[in-house]
């Protein structure tokens, strides 16, 4: 059955909850993983503990290892204790959650395992009134995700007397003819309204924040444009390694890992035009016309306009911190990015001649991730002459982590009798200033996929566009192979050309 | 964990409020590591009315103050109190986390009206107001509503919180609040109380198949705690009447069965519907809280029913439905949520509760 079902329950008005989900069923494949254990279940928990979901949610575990409802009810146990942002449980809402779950073990290729889970979700919706209502999630390694979907499919748990959909998980492919490949599995079984492709970034307070601040003031949207703004810088930093991932990271590298999905989506958001009604499809369509719009990169143009780099030895916060290539799973010989540096170009009406500089890293000093808007100077200095006072452009910031919140730089005057001016900081944190905790990212999608609402997911064509963009640089890198590439001390911010980078267009990047 | 920190305290004349406090923020500039953010959600004028009660309210504001940067005006009304004066004092309170990297300063002013004075306090709460963002009355305890003090700060308000909770005859409180003040915007912290109650319902009720139940809701049992003769049914007759207003039972009667219990009669068309109103000697418990909400509606096979109770010691509620195939148990958290906690939630929304609205319109229309 395809989407989907509006109700309208009468006691819900005026409440601060306003829209809950149908009881439903999560069902989660490669239940066993870090991803379920650290984020998915304490979101899960989050969320029926301060009841927004339904009372008898429920949820099934899949995965190869052989294990009881039990011991997997006491494994999130230990994981809600150590990873919920709330710290731990309360013990009589945990029983009563725990009771919710159950275990199907099976090899995902084996179709009887599969009608197993059939007869389990059937069962459920008989004891639990969930109706037939499934969210199937894939929290396995990509390369299973065909394998699944294709017996999802055949053993007929693709529809069901209620709702069906499936959230993926990123990377969507390794490149643009695996995005593809899994889009046309995904679509053999699936409509497309019944997929939610989770970008987390896109769940996380401040990002969502971007459509209020471009969209809900009206001083903004005049001047958001190339008449006004010089350039776009996107930085995601990170301080952390690889953490274990040795295996997936070296075959993806930072412009899979991070560019293609996140920071792409970033782009999309700051760059978009204002959809003309705010609901997800006309969201959604503005956002894969803008990415549509990025100019791909001519293969010459790939070692001028990016930069790839990888962390050496170095201390981060103090601590010293192995190389890239000493990292488990990681081959001594490997010319993974873990750095990269890009300029893009949007060829429309907006962003002729705006340049989008975009930066991405492990082992940089710090955990950071922020969207610049650089403003042009005025068009005269009327206050001395350039050389002699340093003035400093506008530029409004919009912190996404860690510590979320918009800030807004502007000249002012220093009191005194003459025309000094310094810059200032006008600094709006949403954390410290609304004392309000955020809830996790997850724990909204989750929600949003239950309730149907596919606002924050990405839709397949934007996909198609990331892929597009992505794919040339891949192509450049694979006919230009190299065993050399350069590095940065781990700890810093990036290799020395990362600022030649920059400089050669008169700009620098913005010191975090 | 919030840390609150006064800066400088001090008591100046009237014409020297506003000049103060500018003193101040430019002292919190040089003194502070980063530099102070000055930012005001509203204006928060609160009336205490004694001076523990001033103690009990400064401590709840730093919650309140946490979530809403706000100007917030303490006002206290000393009649009796020698020559007719006005006293002010001027502060900045300071509220810090430990996650939070930027601390969060709302400029504080206390006034205190001694004599007839102490009528006319409005007026220098409306010369200290901070231009163009909602002023929220919050007034403590018991009001005298007839006093010309509260109504001209009604007047000023934009939205006003009361607490019904205390007042000794709720449902005369909600009459003469509706009687003379019909265009006000009021949040009654009580009405507050009973979020977790509402959500807990309404989501009871989301299910599609329990959706259709609503129409078929022929019994409702609402039990709140009491102490001895001290028995407020307020919540319970909030609740009631919440219940009614969001599914078009209209009132038939309404019984006082004496020791705060009630019975309501309501129909839908020609169909009754029963609502009883327990009170429950109960030593554990805050008087007049809710305890259990049962409902009882017509399904095709039989009846089906909703309950849900409050573990008080536990903290949580346990959420029951029972039906010919069986029955549902679910536990969730119900947790405790102070004076400030409810007021700091509350104040996100500052728009005119139509809800409660209805609610109370019911409540007062009805003889008793």
């Amino acid at each position: 059955m395809l989407e989907t079902q509006t109700l309208v329950n009468p006691l819900r008005e005026g409440l601060p909850v306003a829209r809950s989900p149908q009881p439903a069923t999560v069902v989660i494949f490669g239940v066993t993983g870090d991803l379920t254990h650290r984020k998915l279940m304490p979101a899960l928990y989050n969320l029926a503990r301060e009841r927004y979901t339904p009372p008898n949610l429920s949820i099934v575990g899949v995965a190869r290892r052989p294990k009881t409802d039990q011991e997997i009810r006491d494994e999130f146990r230990d994981a809600m204790n150590k990873y919920s942002r709330t710290g731990g449980v309360q013990p009589a809402v945990w029983e009563s959650f725990a009771q919710s779950f159950s275990y199907v073990q099976t090899q995902f290729d084996d179709l009887a395992g599969y009608g197993r889970l059939k007869d389990k979700l059937d069962t459920i919706d008989r004891e639990r009134g969930t109706q037939g209502n499934r969210l199937f999630y894939l929290a396995t390694p990509p390369e299973l995700y065909s394998t699944i979907v294709a017996n999802l499919g055949t053993s007929g748990l693709c529809t069901s007397p209620g709702w069906t959909r499936i959230i993926v998980e990123k990377p969507f492919g390794h490149d643009l003819a695996s995005a593809q490949e899994l889009d046309e599995s995904l679509h053999k079984v699936y409509h497309e309204n019944q997929i939610y492709r989770i970008d987390h970034y896109l769940g996380k307070e401040t990002v969502q924040n971007v459509y209020v601040l471009r969209f809900a003031n009206g001083i903004f949207e005049p001047i958001w444009n190339r008449r006004y703004i010089d350039h776009v810088q996107i930085t995601v930093a990170e301080s952390i390694g690889i953490e274990g991932r040795g295996e997936y990271y070296d075959n993806a590298g930072a412009l899979r890992d991070i560019i293609q999905n996140h920071m792409l989506q970033l782009v999309a958001l700051v760059a978009m035009e204002p959809p003309a009604i705010f609901e997800p499809n006309a969201v959604r369509d503005e956002k894969a016309k803008v990415l549509r719009a990025i100019r791909p990169f001519e293969p010459d143009q790939v070692a001028v306009d990016t930069l790839r780099a990888q962390y050496v030895a170095g201390v981060v916060d103090g601590q010293p911190v192995p190389a890239y290539r000493a990292e488990e799973e990681v081959k001594p010989d490997s010319t993974t990015d873990t750095f990269i540096a890009m300029k893009l170009e949007i060829d429309n009406w907006r962003w002729a001649g705006v340049p989008f500089y975009v930066r991405t890293g492990k082992r940089l000093p710090k955990r950071a991730t922020e969207i610049a808007i650089q403003f042009k100077l005025p068009p005269l200095l009327l206050f001395g002459n350039r050389d002699a006072v340093n003035i400093e452009p506008n530029v409004l910031t919009i912190n996404v982590q860690p510590d979320e919140g918009v800030s807004l730089r502007f000249e002012s005057k220093i009191p005194g009798q003459d025309n000094r001016m310094r810059s200032v900081d006008m600094d709006f944190r949403y954390g410290s200033s609304f004392g309000i905790p955020a809830p996790e990212a997850y724990e909204r999608l989750l929600l949003d996929a239950m309730i149907g609402d596919p606002m924050l997911f990405t839709r397949r064509d934007e996909v198609q566009a990331q892929w597009e963009f992505i794919q040339p640089i891949l192509d450049a890198w694979k006919a230009n192979p190299t065993n050399q590439i350069p590095t940065y001390e781990a700890g810093t911010w990036g290799p020395a050309e990362a600022d030649e980078f920059m400089k050669r267009d008169g700009r620098r990047w913005r010191r975090l | 964990m919030l840390t609150e920190q006064s800066i400088s305290a001090r008591q100046v004349e009237l014409e020297n409020i506003e000049s103060t406090v500018s003193e101040l923020w430019s002292r919190l500039a040089q003194d502070a590591p980063t530099a102070p953010m000055r930012a005001s959600v509203f204006n928060l004028v609160v009336f205490a009315f004694d001076e523990s009660d001033a103690e009990l309210a400064r401590g709840a504001l730093s919650k309140v103050l946490a979530r809403h940067p706000s100007r917030i005006l303490l006002v206290r009304s000393e009649p009796n109190s020698g020559r007719d004066r006005i006293e002010a004092w001027v502060s900045l309170l300071t509220q810090a986390s430990e996650t939070n990297v930027t601390p969060v300063y709302g400029e504080h002013i206390t006034l205190i009206g001694h004599g007839v004075t102490s009528e006319e306090l409005h007026s220098t709460v409306l010369m200290h107001l901070t231009s163009e963002i909602p002023v929220v009355l919050w007034w403590r305890g018991i009001p005298n509503i007839e006093s010309h003090l509260f109504g001209s700060l009604v007047q000023i308000a934009d939205h006003v919180v009361v607490d019904s909770a205390p007042q000794p005859d709720s449902i005369a409180f909600w009459r003469m609040l509706r009687g003379q003040f019909a265009n006000a915007n009021f949040c009654d912290l009580n009405w507050a109380r009973l979020v977790p109650w509402r959500q807990l319902v309404a989501q009871l009720f989301d299910h599609v198949q329990n959706q259709q139940l609503l129409q078929h809701i022929r019994y409702v049992n609402l039990a709140y705690s009491a102490r001895g003769d001290q028995a407020n049914p307020a919540q319970a007759f909030l609740l009631a009447a919440w219940l009614a207003t969001r599914l078009g039972w209209q009132v038939t009667s309404v019984q006082s069965l004496g020791m705060g219990d009630f019975v309501l009669q309501f129909a839908q068309g020609e169909t009754p519907i029963e609502v009883v109103i327990d009170a429950e000697e109960r030593m554990d418990a805050h008087t007049g809280r809710m305890l259990e909400c049962a409902l009882t509606a017509e399904g095709k096979s039989g009846p089906v029913e909703f309950i849900i109770t409050r573990n008080v010691r536990e903290e949580n509620v346990t959420a029951r439905t029972r039906n010919s195939q069986g029955e549902i148990e679910y536990a969730t958290t119900f947790e405790m949520r102070d004076e400030s906690d409810i007021l700091a939630t509350q104040l996100d929304y500052l728009g005119r509760d139509r809800v409660l609205d209805a609610a109370w319109n019911l409540i007062v229309g009805l003889d008793l």
